[in-house]
């Protein structure tokens, strides 16, 4: 098959004050044409970081200390500016979290989408846009075009948020927590939308998310981060059918019905997130862990092959 | 928008008002009467023309009788007479008015050329040289006595070394140039008094532009703008810049009473033939109805700085625009 | 917490040095007799408009008085008309943002208004009429200057105010029963005074600056008696000979204004959330 994609050992810190986070540590994953990964893992434990990482686009306060991000053989945190312009809405497209704060207040709809479509030498007319409103099933485009942000619903925002994304034809799409921030209603319109898009444009994709529940029926692939790093990695319905990591069985239990939409925090795992800032010595998780034997909190496991799948623990 | 500038000048109405209640309220509720100093500066002044002015402005009458008279007059853009040379204040103002504006309009638009660049470079370079000597700059724009820097300029530039003029508005000999001519003379006088009096606003309004980008250059939007592959500089200038000017035009109101308040004092070191001399000069001589006056053009001039920084305001923001 | 605030701020290069210039002016405001080497007030007219010398570090002025002991006397003035005039506004500005906020409805409108009127009024223009129709006196230019700078001070502790009102502890007070200046002065107001605390640091540079501006209209504190300002206006007139009578009661007037600006910004640092 064909690799598009491969992060290969990305770790990245934050500096707050003068105490230095590290939020994804030695995190490696490789994606083939036409896939679609999900990355799993509560708030807090690097998903997002990993995603923005990918693109290049992290905050100041974070850094990149190790690893590369493979794309068509470059590595794209070692490109020069104008090579990753080229990438950024160009090759990948992204969608985040909020889509409130995602668009620029004061700046049309339709030259929001201009600019991308300009920027990568699209054609860039009234009715390529209109044309992309109707894709991302908005009505009345050629009224909504003229409208400003605040004028448009959270669930449309979200839809001008993914028209912008895949407005170039991208070879990949990140998809960063897109239906957190929605009412549960809109929520499942959004995700029937963007797993259209994915079949009618053959994307490949990358589905960061807290949710198990949504992700089934759209991803291949499962990668489940804990603390930074990844816990357990392999096809989605293998994990889901008979998750090992007893990181992964808490996260799955804390869903009511898999694959029924429904938006639910994972506090009923005993404990609490982890401080980044001090982690436990040995395994990350032994502090919460049901399953903790004596090495748990000693030492390290590393992410072995285990028939199936990747997994970290020594216990499972 | 119609409707919106419309309520807007609606409500700097009861502003206006108030502000000339403060102003009639401080001068006749101070101690002494103005005809004293009448009195006191021109001998021959009979006691009947002493008693004139007591009957056309009522100064026996009470305060607020005074007050719904000078309104009376003033809705006949009748400013009165002025005590010291009996012409109309009216007159007066004209004469002057023209160069204060021409200095203050000068200044704020130097202010904002040069302000905001300089705001948004230093966000762009946050910790590096240029914003640390913007910094200093800005600590020192704020720190320095203006009419203290304006002796220095005078001295160095004027005395020193003999380029610009150190005082008024034109050349004795204006009258014989020629246009050009006429325009560098001009040109020269103005560069000491503009530069003085925009650099305070300069500090300010260049701090502020500071941290309003850096505030916006935080959001989510900015990050959306360089996820989609827009070069750099069109996610300062379009994306952030655009947002960023949002606080700051509020500030193009709150800088002209500043900037007029500087007038009172750098026009009479510049010799500037302004309306803030003429203030100056009508409080000293206790001209009740040219400093009232001073005091309403002030006050209109600053409410109509801040319509304009309303409108601008609506202009950028489609928030409001649209409400 | 007090601790740990003053060890952030003594952190702060550019804060620090700002301190020890306010601790120095205020030194030598109380010794001034001990500091200065010649009487402020009288000079020997054969002695006039010398330059910077062994004798007269400062030069003498057109009067022949040894500049550098006006200077220190000049101080004592600058520094408590800033202190005073800024203490004036914190109280007035406080109290009214305090009601403002905590009260709302007509007492709010009213008082906005007026600082709405305040804030479009040229300060200037107000406190040069009033200076000029009393009489130009230290104590005038102080309460003048103490009562037209409180309005930016009265809206930020308004805007404050109503945001403290609304937490859970003042709520659960009105609940006890408290009496509305008890929960005002002891609740409300610990919250709210430390942007209050930078404001009128960074006052204190205004008041001075305006204090200068309106010696050098000849409408501050009147000579014989020295202040920075008014030494600067009598060398405005021999600018030409006598560079030395601008030149240091101006740099002063710098010096002292930017180390409060300093401390201000270094407070406002200290106490800002977002950095802490």
């Amino acid at each position: 098959m064909d690799k598009i994609l491969s992060i290969e050992n990305i770790s990245v810190e934050y500096t707050v004050g003068k105490k230095i986070i590290p939020a994804v540590r030695n995190v490696s994953l490789a994606l083939n044409k036409a896939d679609s990964l999900a990355i799993v893992g509560e708030s807090g434990c690097g998903k997002s970081t990993l995603g923005l990482s990918i693109l290049n686009l992290l905050p100041k306060e974070s850094r990149i200390t190790a690893g590369k991000i493979i794309f068509h053989n470059q590595d794209i945190l070692r490109l020069d500016e104008k090579e990753l312009q080229k990438i950024r809405g160009g090759k990948i497209g992204i969608v985040f979290q909020d889509p409130l704060s995602s668009l620029n207040p004061v700046i049309k709809i339709s030259e929001q989408i201009r600019e991308t479509l300009k920027t990568h030498h699209h054609d860039f007319s009234d009715e390529k846009i209109e044309k992309l409103l109707e894709t991302v099933q908005l009505s009345n485009p050629k009224i909504i075009k003229n409208y400003y942000p605040h004028q448009l619903s959270g669930g449309m925002r979200q839809r001008i948020m993914i028209a912008i994304a895949i407005a170039t034809k991208p070879e990949i799409l990140i998809a960063d927590e897109p239906t957190t921030a929605l009412d549960v209603t809109i929520q499942k319109e959004i995700l029937e939308l963007i797993k259209k898009l994915i079949k009618e444009l053959n994307l490949t994709v990358i589905f960061i998310t807290h949710n198990f529940g949504i992700i089934l029926d759209i991803c291949n692939r499962l990668a489940v981060m804990y603390a930074g790093e990844i816990v357990e990695e392999g096809g989605t319905s293998e994990i889901i059918k008979n998750p090992r990591h007893p990181y992964t069985k808490a996260l799955l239990s804390a869903i009511p019905k898999a694959g029924k939409y429904k938006l639910r925090r994972f506090n009923t795992i005993p404990g609490n997130v982890p401080d980044l800032a001090s982690l436990p010595p040995g395994c990350k998780f032994n502090p919460r862990c049901p399953k903790k034997i004596e090495k748990c909190a000693k030492e390290c496991p590393q992410l072995e092959q285990k028939e199936n799948r990747l997994l970290r623990c020594f216990n499972p | 928008m119609i409707s919106y500038i419309f309520r807007r000048l609606l409500l700097t109405i009861p502003v206006l008002l108030g502000i000339t209640v403060i102003t009639f309220l401080v001068m006749h509720l101070s101690p002494g009467k103005p005809t004293d100093i009448l009195t006191d500066m021109n001998q021959k002044i009979t006691v009947e023309a002493k008693q004139r002015l007591v009957a056309i402005y009522g100064l026996d009458k009470p305060v607020y009788v005074q007050y719904g008279m000078w309104i009376k007059r003033l809705a006949k853009l009748d400013f009165g007479k002025s005590f010291k040379d009996d012409r109309p204040v009216i007159k007066k103002i004209a004469e002057r008015l023209p160069a204060t504006l021409l200095l203050n309009f000068l200044s704020i638009i130097f202010i904002f050329a040069i302000a905001i660049p300089i705001g948004v470079i230093s966000s762009v370079k946050k910790d590096t040289v240029f914003d640390k000597i913007t910094t200093v700059t800005v600590f020192l724009g704020f720190s320095v006595p203006t009419f203290w820097l304006a002796i220095l300029l005078m001295i160095f530039f004027g005395l020193h070394l003999g380029w610009l003029p150190i005082s008024g508005f034109r050349s004795i000999n204006f009258d014989e140039l020629t246009f050009f001519g006429k325009f560098t003379d001009i040109t020269k006088h103005l560069i000491l008094p503009v530069f003085v009096s925009a650099f305070t606003g300069l500090a300010g309004l260049s701090r502020y532009t500071k941290s309003a980008m850096l505030e916006v250059l935080h959001q989510d939007y900015i990050r959306t703008a360089r996820a989609k592959g827009l070069t750099e500089s069109t996610v300062i200038f379009k994306h952030a810049l655009r947002n960023a000017l949002i606080p700051v035009v509020t500030i193009i109101g709150l800088t002209i009473p500043d900037l007029i308040g500087g007038s009172f004092i750098f026009e009479t070191i510049f010799a500037w033939p302004g309306m803030g001399r003429l203030g100056y000069e009508a409080i000293m001589s206790r001209d009740y109805p040219v400093i009232m006056a001073v005091g309403t053009i002030v006050a209109i001039l600053t409410l109509f700085g801040n319509l304009i920084a309303d409108i601008t305001y609506a202009y950028i923001d489609p928030r409001i625009r649209y409400r | 917490m007090l601790k740990l605030y003053l060890e952030k701020l003594l952190k702060n290069k550019l804060a620090k040095i700002g301190i020890l210039i306010i601790v120095a002016l205020i030194l030598t405001a109380i010794f001034s007799p001990l500091i200065s080497t010649h009487n402020p007030i009288e000079g020997n007219i054969l002695e006039r408009l010398q330059p910077p010398s062994k004798n007269h570090f400062l030069g003498t002025d057109e009067m022949g008085r040894d500049v550098f002991s006006r200077m220190v006397y000049g101080t004592r003035i600058s520094i408590s008309i800033g202190i005073i005039a800024v203490g004036i506004s914190v109280i007035v500005g406080t109290f009214l943002g305090l009601i403002s906020g905590y009260f709302g409805g007509k007492i709010d409108t009213v008082i906005m208004r007026f600082v709405d009127i305040m804030l479009c009024f040229p300060t200037f223009f107000l406190i040069l009429m009033v200076i000029a129709f009393l009489e130009p006196n230290i104590y005038n230019v102080m309460i003048v200057i103490g009562l037209t700078s409180w309005t930016g001070l009265a809206r930020l502790v308004r805007g404050e105010t109503l945001s403290v009102k609304e937490r859970d502890f003042i709520i659960a007070a009105k609940g006890l029963g408290l009496k509305k200046r008890r929960i005002i002065f002891v609740h409300i107001l610990p919250n709210v005074i430390a942007p209050v605390i930078v404001a009128s640091i960074l006052g204190v540079g205004a008041a001075i600056l305006t204090e200068s501006g309106l010696s050098f209209l000849g409408l501050g504190v009147q000579p014989p008696t020295p202040s920075w300002g008014n030494i600067l206006t009598s060398g405005k007139d021999y600018i030409h000979i006598a560079w030395w009578l601008s030149l240091f009661p101006g740099l002063a007037i710098l010096v002292t204004v930017l180390s409060w600006n300093l401390l201000g910004e270094g407070l406002r640092d200290v106490f800002d959330p977002r950095i802490n």
